[in-house]
């Protein structure tokens, strides 16, 4: 047979020519992954190998939370603080919105890209506010990119969409590494440095309200929110999931999210559902409250109600 | 030990080897793998966005693949059983050539995985003990744990029973036969769980059918062998295995079987997707008519519906018992089958996305470059394989005594 | 000899030239691939509005020519006229558009002009109390801005934690003119890659039909603008 014979002839000149053969192949190689030459230099092994936020110990994340610090003032020159805000104690947190006073001016959506952080990217927005015909709430027909003169439209209505916290979440089913899962006081988080990018939490949201960091974030220097916490807002390097946390950083400490600050109607109504005496307990009881795509079964804990008044 | 490393010694040298054609062919695939492995870097440097993936359609051309390849990589099954289990003789010389494919083609669906997360380097996080797997709540941890199984399977069998030849002794039934029944279920297996990633999502009402699994069983079980038959008569014309005429016409007999069921389950889904009509079946609407104006998809999906029809019309004549029709049939199987399955189910799963809004895909110049050298990658390992593989079978490579 | 040297100088010659060839081609085909486009910065500045919600109402003020005047101050001296009236004078800007309200004096006192009046017993109510007059009519709004499920709150949801602020009836909603102005939105998400099928602007649904053509009344429903002072001390 030939091909036995082929190697019984291997000798000084067959092996310089498949030695020439061998080095180009290596060399091409080499030259092919060239473009990571720009990425090499922010590898950190540290952070690498950082264990997942459940897996930390104190110090471990006093570290960890230096290092971001240290990894911030590096890539965007400001100063940010970076913390592990924990839960509070007897809390469960729940947002209410009265789709009868939103008029879809969208500044909730933009207020919550400055303090959170958020890439400038086009549609990186955590909420996302729909222009929905009056009649029904048909999402099929919905207007995502509106941009009328003036807002309210009188044939329309408005609704902003952003995480749900769900009481039985698709996205942390999905996750193959547990990079997402839900907090004692309902919060649905991502751990940022241990999410590997396979986007299945996006597939499976039904409120599409996970976005995906598809570059280095588009964060300007000047308009960065320096009050960060490692779970929410802190600034988060390419190819990882986030999504809205009601903003934990704020309500963990009792305040308001920044989206219902600056919304301009107070339609935004949000509180702990614990508390027999809070905002959001007395909506749920008082108005006639609906979820999304109830049928889809993932306990929302987001609720619009109508209390129109034209 | 010492007779292995010197079998996998030899095995490289062999795989330089080789005639002007055989120069012309690993050279030309090299390029291209490197050409991908390069678009990857670049990938890897800028982020995702070098994609023309979107929040919108977060999954795209390497998903599309991904799903296709694993079906071709269960589809070496459809050799393993007549061959094992009816012990149908002209297949029992070549189903060891459709389990190197397998090994070749689950690498390829890996290394599409791979060049589309977003952080490829964290892949540890996914390692039991060592990071967190979420088996057995998250359907890709059980795609995960398939694939990788299917591929060691695979490699232990093909691997074992090359070896064996090799040395020139009788293999042990015990060392490959259990594999190779389990690798029978595992092969359904790996499909059924793929399928069951789409399936699971219960927010996705394009994907949340149960027709899905069958439907995807039953196409790469047309594509897969359709593949094979392609794949064989190759090897035959370029090399001395002389791979009889009844091994391909036994695996058109089973294309013909899976391609009238494939087509059956899309009657029957496009009956329950079209005749009530609810509102949930937007996406398919997308994709068969066109919505809102978006209609990059609807020449593609008729066009795939045009070539299954076509493809199994051919393969249940009789005039696919002679060579060019039963190829031509295969190749429309092979293409019609590819749009079906990747274009046709993964990015209607996304248009319109939850919320109602259309936004379409197409994949960057890119992507595509690595979708190529991802394909040239699988081409280079199955080419080695075989190169290796059929001096063994055929007696030319043995041990040195 | 001199033919294996000459094999190895082709073989080094031919390296040599694959490589600079190779590295070449990778990199007009990594430049060929997407260019990454610099964001685009903003226009304008968003206005986003984070305050005030802290303000009460104590007094209402008539500003003309950098003077500030009480109300009282010019009808000290005016007569007085108990019929129905038009807008004149100071007042001749106003629009009075609050429901079915025609006349001034449901919410004015008629002789105290620094006051609103108690509609209970015609006794005058001081503007810091506007709140129990507002209340006499839209009784089921009040209750849910009581609870906070109307208008706005701010800073802490959690008050033993800080100070939660929340708006009264008219720092958000001018008595007369409560229903608000439409404002312009804030610029569309957009999409990062691929184009956006927006859907019809015809309408789907019956009731949709039946607003389409209805005519935009001058104030529609649509955030405050408040475009008078409140001031709530009165330096002497």
């Amino acid at each position: 047979m030939s091909d036995s014979n082929d190697l019984i002839q291997i000798g000084r000149r067959s092996f310089l020519k498949n030695a020439s053969v061998a080095v180009a192949g290596v060399s091409g190689t080499v030259a092919a992954l060239s473009p990571l030459k720009e990425v090499v230099g922010d590898f950190d092994v540290e952070s690498w190998l950082q264990q997942h936020y459940h897996e930390l110990s104190e110090d471990e994340m006093k570290d960890v939370l230096a290092r971001l610090e240290a990894e911030a003032k590096e890539t965007y020159g400001t100063d940010i603080k970076v913390r592990d805000v924990k839960p509070k104690e007897d809390t469960k947190f729940a947002y209410a919105l009265n789709l009868g006073v939103c008029v879809g001016c969208r500044k909730c959506a933009y207020a919550c890209e400055k303090e959170n952080n958020v890439s400038r990217s086009p549609g990186m927005q955590y909420i996302r506010v729909l222009e929905m015909e009056k009649g029904g709430v048909n999402l099929e027909t919905a207007n995502h990119q509106y941009e009328p003169e003036t807002v309210p439209k009188p044939d329309k209505y408005y609704m902003p969409v952003q995480c749900h916290q769900c009481d039985k979440p698709s996205c942390v089913k999905a996750c193959p590494v547990n990079a997402t899962w839900k907090e004692p006081d309902g919060i649905v988080v991502v751990d940022y440095n241990w999410c590997i990018g396979c986007r299945y939490c996006e597939a499976a949201c039904p409120y599409w309200a996970r976005r995906f960091n598809f570059e280095k974030p588009q964060l300007p220097k000047e308009e960065i929110n320096p009050n960060t916490s490692y779970l929410s807002n802190r600034p988060r390097p390419v190819g990882v999931m986030e999504k809205c946390t009601f903003c934990l950083h704020r309500t963990r400490e009792g305040k308001y999210p920044a989206c219902l600050e600056v919304c301009p109607t107070g339609a935004r109504v949000f509180g702990n559902l614990l508390d027999p005496k809070s905002e959001i307990r007395y909506v749920l009881q008082h108005k006639r409250v609906f979820v999304l795509k109830e049928e889809v079964g993932t306990v929302p804990n987001f609720f619009y109600f109508f209390e129109a008044q034209s | 030990m010492k007779d292995y490393f010197a079998f996998l010694g030899r095995a490289f040298k062999l795989s330089f080897v080789g005639d002007w054609r055989y120069y012309a062919w690993m050279s030309f695939l090299t390029i291209v793998a490197l050409i991908g492995l390069n678009a990857w870097a670049t990938q890897l440097a800028q982020g995702l966005s070098t994609t023309g993936m979107t929040d919108q359609v977060s999954w795209g051309a390497y998903i599309a693949n991904f799903t296709y390849f694993v079906g071709i990589a269960a589809a070496a099954v459809m050799l393993v059983i007549p061959a094992y289990l009816y012990k149908t003789e002209p297949l029992k010389k070549v189903v060891i050539f459709g389990e190197l494919l397998a090994v070749a083609v689950i690498i390829v669906c890996l290394a599409f995985v791979t060049v589309d997360l977003g952080r490829p380097d964290r892949f540890w996080h996914m390692i039991p003990l060592i990071g967190k797997f979420n088996w057995p709540i998250s359907m890709l941890s059980w795609d995960v744990v398939a694939l990788a199984g299917y591929l060691l399977l695979n490699m232990h069998i093909a691997g074992y029973l090359i070896y064996k030849l090799y040395l020139g002794e009788e293999p042990n039934p015990r060392w490959y036969k259990p594999f190779v029944f389990t690798s029978i279920a595992w092969a359904i297996s790996i499909h059924t769980v793929t399928a069951f990633l789409y399936v699971g999502l219960g927010g996705r009402s394009f994907w949340h059918s149960a027709i899905i699994a069958p439907r995807f069983l039953a196409s790469a079980f047309a594509a897969g062998p359709s593949l094979i038959i392609l794949t064989f008569q190759i090897i035959r014309y370029f090399t001395k295995l002389k791979v009889a005429d009844e091994a391909l016409l036994l695996l058109r007999r089973i294309i013909a079987v899976a391609m009238v069921i494939n087509l059956f389950l899309l009657f029957s889904e496009l009956f329950a997707e079209f005749y009530p009509h609810t509102y949930h079946v937007a996406a398919a609407e997308y994709l068969w008519f066109g919505l809102n104006g978006a209609n990059k998809l609807v020449l593609w999906i008729w066009l795939a519906v045009f070539m299954n029809v076509a493809a199994t019309v051919i393969f249940v004549s009789k005039r696919s018992h002679s060579l060019p029709w039963l190829n031509a049939a295969c190749v429309l199987a092979i293409v019609g089958i590819w749009i079906e399955k990747g274009m046709g189910l993964i990015v209607p799963g996304f248009v319109p996305t939850p919320l109602g809004e259309v936004v379409e895909y197409a994949p960057t110049f890119n992507e595509t470059l690595v979708c190529l050298g991802i394909l040239a990658l699988g081409a280079l390992l199955y080419t080695i394989m075989i190169r290796v593989a059929i001096p063994v079978v055929l007696g030319g490579l043995r041990r040195e005594v | 000899m001199i033919s294996t040297f000459d094999n190895f100088i082709k073989g080094f010659l031919a390296v040599l030239v694959g490589l600079v060839g190779y590295y070449f081609v990778a990199t007009i085909l990594s430049s060929a691939a997407e260019e990454k486009q610099p964001p685009v910065p903003r226009e304008q500045p968003i206005n986003l509005d984070f305050g005030p919600t802290t303000k009460r109402a104590d007094k209402v003020y008539l500003h003309k020519a950098t003077f500030e005047y009480e109300c009282v101050e010019c009808h000290a001296w005016q007569e007085r006229d108990p019929s129905p009236r038009e807008f004149i004078g100071e007042h001749s800007k106003m629009n009075l558009e609050h429901g079915s309200l025609k006349t001034c004096f449901t919410c004015h006192h008629e002789t105290e002009y620094d006051q609103l009046v108690d509609p209970r017993d015609g006794s005058p109510l001081a503007y810091n109390k506007h709140v129990s007059l507002c209340v006499r009519c839209h009784g089921p709004v009040y209750k849910d801005w009581k609870y906070g499920a109307h208008g706005r709150r701010g800073g802490y949801w959690d008050k033993s934690q800080g100070e939660q602020t929340r708006t009264e009836c008219i720092i958000c909603h001018d008595p007369h003119q409560p229903a608000f102005k439409p404002i312009a939105p804030l610029p569309r998400p957009g999409v990062a890659r691929g184009a956006v099928h927006a859907p019809s602007d015809e309408p789907h649904t019956r009731v949709g039909k039946l607003l389409k053509h209805k005519p935009i009344p001058k104030t529609v429903r649509g955030p405050a603008i408040v475009e008078w002072e409140i001031e709530d001390t009165y330096d002497e």
